[in-house]
């Protein structure tokens, strides 16, 4: 029955994008609701002028007139860590779409049901999907109840453009995740892999940002963390073609997916 | 009119590249499985059961030849084949963290056709003494398998396909499971039954193919595989018997497979007894067993060193 796939993962999981939203939804909420006057955060900005680039890089402050504004504040504070617990989630999911269940024994069970291969894919990841918008939902609800109770105004528009960026990121590396593990079948060298593309592509970005004007500058452009940007995108605005470079990116491993599922062994 | 067989496999291959170490696990497979037939295929580990059986599904993807199942292309038409299909697999794992009641609700939902499915997996359950209602993680293997096979038929399906179905299921239990079996080829089903237990595929199969390292050795009627012309036969006697009789007995014609144990002698008889008793002649014989061979020692047979342990048949003797 078409959906079935969909609906029991739905059922199975939906707790987990509860805790994990409430989990992110209070380290929002933290963020927004203790956020300083506007002396303060200029205060601050000039104490972050006396740091070296690389040290704010690491701590994920990209630009630092952009926190003395609120949302930069909560860029640096809440959506840079956000983005990143959410690759962690990413990867977990990814797995979670073929590779868990083939080496847990499972899947000869499912496949042997009237059930096309590709479906598992398209039905899994699409509840992958949607509990990753599910939890930054929830995360971005904790942190506009914050918003709602600070003394200072929030501009709503581009901390939503910095969520955007942050779920089409999620997605496009749970597509990365799960293109893999159809290929290698393995969880811990597929995990191996993606996580160390996820922190090579950090510190690429991180000393690109440092080092303006030089060949890691350059280099930048290679990292996924200038395109799913929940920081700059506070000062920079929304970017269309970051958002259509990580849709593409997204679109093509999810394609590879489908392709290296349908056409290898299964449980061999 | 010739009958359309179930299975049909023409030289069905499956090589797992790995350069010099390449392994063939199954090599040019024809078989025919027909309707309304119970058909044991039988193999020790590695003989390319498995592989067969996922070939059949396509969990994995034929290196030459080809299977169809129901005159369908296993290959380009698995979903349909799918639909007519119950299987279990050697190594049954589920969801650990559902209950027996979820899963069977899970398996149902992704068939389709829930209502049917949910009410005859009610009642095989309570056939196979199984409590759905307990997570499957705490299962015992035998439970695990019975829910496999509530699992595997609660849909109809017209074909059961049976990887080592019933290991860990008590003796009861395995005669319930061997009940169940006949009926549904009484209905005009079809089991292809991939198993160790000789004894539940001498009990249920009516032809029996015997795998070998990923080649069909035989497939025979069981009937007839139980003709293979030899009988084992135990002697006894009241005194410890002298080495020298092995010799004798073993140049006696048609005896194979000669030991001695202190008083007693035994060995593999493929025709007359009197060579036997001629070459034993001056002992005293308290006793003499003969058994007819057991599916396992059939079974054995074609595994022994490669070559057939059963004594050649001897020709009757005209007299």
């Amino acid at each position: 029955m078409r959906g079935a796939i969909f609906v029991e993962l739905l059922r199975r999981n939906w707790r987990q994008m509860v805790y994990w939203g409430i989990g992110l939804a209070i380290l929002g909420f933290y963020a927004t609701s203790v956020i300083p006057n506007a002396d303060t955060l200029r205060q601050y900005q000039a104490v972050v002028e006396t740091l070296p680039p690389i040290l704010l890089q690491a701590f994920g402050a990209a630009d630092n007139s952009v926190m003395a504004t609120p949302e930069g504040f909560v860029a640096f504070s809440f959506l840079a860590y956000l983005l990143l617990i959410m690759l962690v989630y990413a990867v977990l999911a990814g797995l979670n779409i073929t590779a868990s269940e083939e080496e847990d024994g499972i899947m000869d069970v499912l496949l042997a049901l009237s059930v096309p291969r590709w479906r598992i894919i398209v039905e899994k990841y699409a509840v992958y999907a949607l509990l990753v918008v599910g939890i930054v939902v929830i995360s971005y609800a904790g942190m506009f109840l914050g918003a709602a109770g600070a003394t200072m105004p929030f501009n709503m528009s581009l901390l939503t453009v910095g969520g955007i960026n942050i779920v089409l990121g999620v997605l496009l590396v749970m597509a990365f995740t799960a293109c893999l593990a159809t290929l290698i079948r393995r969880r811990a060298t597929t995990t191996a892999i993606v996580v160390s593309v996820i922190v090579v592509s950090y510190f690429i970005n991180v000393i690109g940002n440092a080092a303006a004007g030089t060949v890691a500058a350059a280099l930048r452009a290679l990292s996924f963390f200038s395109y799913a940007d929940a920081q700059y995108v506070v000062a920079d605005g929304f970017s269309i073609g970051s958002v259509l470079l990580l849709s593409a990116a997204t679109v093509l491993f999810f394609v590879g997916a489908l392709w290296g599922w349908e056409r290898r062994d299964v449980g061999v | 009119m010739t009958t359309q067989p179930v299975i049909y496999t023409e030289n069905l291959t499956k090589m797992y590249a790995g350069g010099a170490k390449a392994i063939t696990a199954l090599d040019a497979l024809t078989l025919e499985v027909l309707p309304g037939e119970i058909f044991g295929y039988l193999g020790p580990n590695g003989a390319g059961k498995t592989t067969t059986i996922k070939l059949l599904l396509d969990l994995i993807r034929p290196s030459a030849g080809r299977a169809s199942l129901f005159g369908l292309d296993a290959r380009a038409q698995s979903v349909a084949i799918h639909a007519r299909v119950g299987f279990i697999p050697g190594e049954l794992n589920l969801w650990k963290n559902r209950t027996g009641r979820q899963v069977i609700q899970y398996i149902a939902s992704v068939r389709g056709g829930v209502a049917a499915q949910l009410a005859e997996a009610s009642r095989l359950a309570q056939r196979l003494q199984l409590d759905t209602s307990r997570l499957v993680r705490d299962y015992s293997t035998g439970n695990r398998r019975k829910l496999g096979l509530v699992l595997a038929m609660m849909h109809r399906p017209e074909l059961l396909i049976l990887d080592e179905p019933t290991g860990g299921l008590d003796p009861l239990m395995q005669q319930e499971f061997n009940a169940m079996m006949l009926e549904f080829r009484q209905s005009g089903r079809t089991v292809f039954l991939s198993s160790h237990i000789l004894g539940e595929v001498q009990a249920i199969c009516q032809r029996v193919g015997i795998l070998r390292a990923g080649q069909l050795k035989a497939v025979e009627s069981v009937e007839k595989l139980m003709q293979v012309g030899y009988r084992q036969v135990e002697l006894t006697f009241r005194e410890a018997v002298p080495p020298e009789w092995q010799e004798r007995l073993e140049r006696a014609g048609a005896v194979a497979d000669v030991r001695l144990h202190g008083d007693r002698v035994s060995l593999k008889l493929a025709g007359d007894f009197d060579p036997v008793l001629r070459a034993v002649a001056g002992g005293y014989v308290r006793d003499i067993r003969v058994e007819e061979p057991g599916l396992e020692d059939i079974f054995l047979s074609f595994y022994g060193n490669g070559h057939s342990a059963v004594p050649p048949r001897v020709p009757e003797v005209q007299r």
